[in-house]
């Protein structure tokens, strides 16, 4: 089964980051496919590449790009929600005159469209809200 | 765009409580743009968002005003828990939008009817 998720918490605020990772694991596991991974609303600070966790925590960016780069799962964050929270990429840093970028070169800045189209060619659509 | 899905978004954040309820309208008319067959319905706190009200002072964009456009994207299904507007002591009348207002034992109802189901 084809599965689209979507996650709406930001790391160290909620527990749904976490919460959608062991979900796309065990849905990986499970030998289903992921399409499209969507980080909205405060979940886009998943994809910040300046968070530094602590050695005795899990490093969720990290094991999103691990996870990522093993099973060809796309990591699609909202670019209005992301650049409004200071998610940027080095495109979005040129136009907009900002002196650094941060975007986790893991993820990819996409419009909201690209999760009504994942949302819609999924058989199952699960949403990590707070 | 050839599929077509049946989507409904449940509403149930406040207007008042950060960007989240501005960004799933945002949300829900660019699944308007996509054509899709789209539902929303406000309950919990959420039912303020079809209430009139200025946000501006509080640094807030206004959620209501976004919520007038739906019907632009040909979101006409709009629905609201009775139970959430009598708990807020507020009326079908004080609302901004022409919505239905459903008891709860039938919004259960309204969630089978739909292939996905979004709750923000």
């Amino acid at each position: 089964m084809k599965f689209a998720l979507a996650v709406y918490g930001a790391p160290y605020s909620s527990q749904a980051p976490h919460t959608a990772y062991n979900f796309a694991c065990s849905v990986l596991q499970a030998g289903h496919s992921i399409s499209r991974i969507f980080f909205y609303h405060a979940g886009v600070l998943n994809a910040s590449s300046l968070a530094v966790t602590p050695q005795d925590e899990l490093d969720i960016t990290e094991q999103w790009s691990k996870l990522s780069r093993n099973h060809d799962v796309e990591l699609a964050v909202c670019i209005a929600a992301a650049l409004k929270r200071g998610i940027v990429n080095k495109e979005e840093a040129t136009r907009y005159e900002l002196g650094q970028f941060n975007l986790h070169p893991a993820f990819e800045l996409v419009g909201l469209g690209q999760w009504v189209d994942a949302m819609i060619s999924a058989d199952r659509v699960v949403v990590f809200g707070k | 765009m050839s599929i077509s899905r049946q989507i409904l978004y449940i509403q149930r954040k406040s207007p008042l409580a950060g960007s989240e309820a501005f960004e799933s309208v945002e949300g829900i008319l660019m699944a308007g743009v996509f054509d899709q067959s789209v539902s929303v319905l406000f309950m919990d706190e959420g039912v303020y968002q079809l209430s009139e009200m200025d946000t501006q002072s509080l640094g807030l964009r206004n959620v209501n005003k976004l919520c007038a456009s739906l019907g632009l994207y040909e979101i006409n299904k709009l629905y609201v828990s009775k139970e959430s507007l009598e708990q807020r002591g507020l009326s079908l009348q004080q609302l901004s939008l022409q919505v239905i207002a459903l008891p709860t034992n039938e919004i259960s109802g309204l969630i089978s009817q739909h292939d996905i189901v979004i709750s923000s």
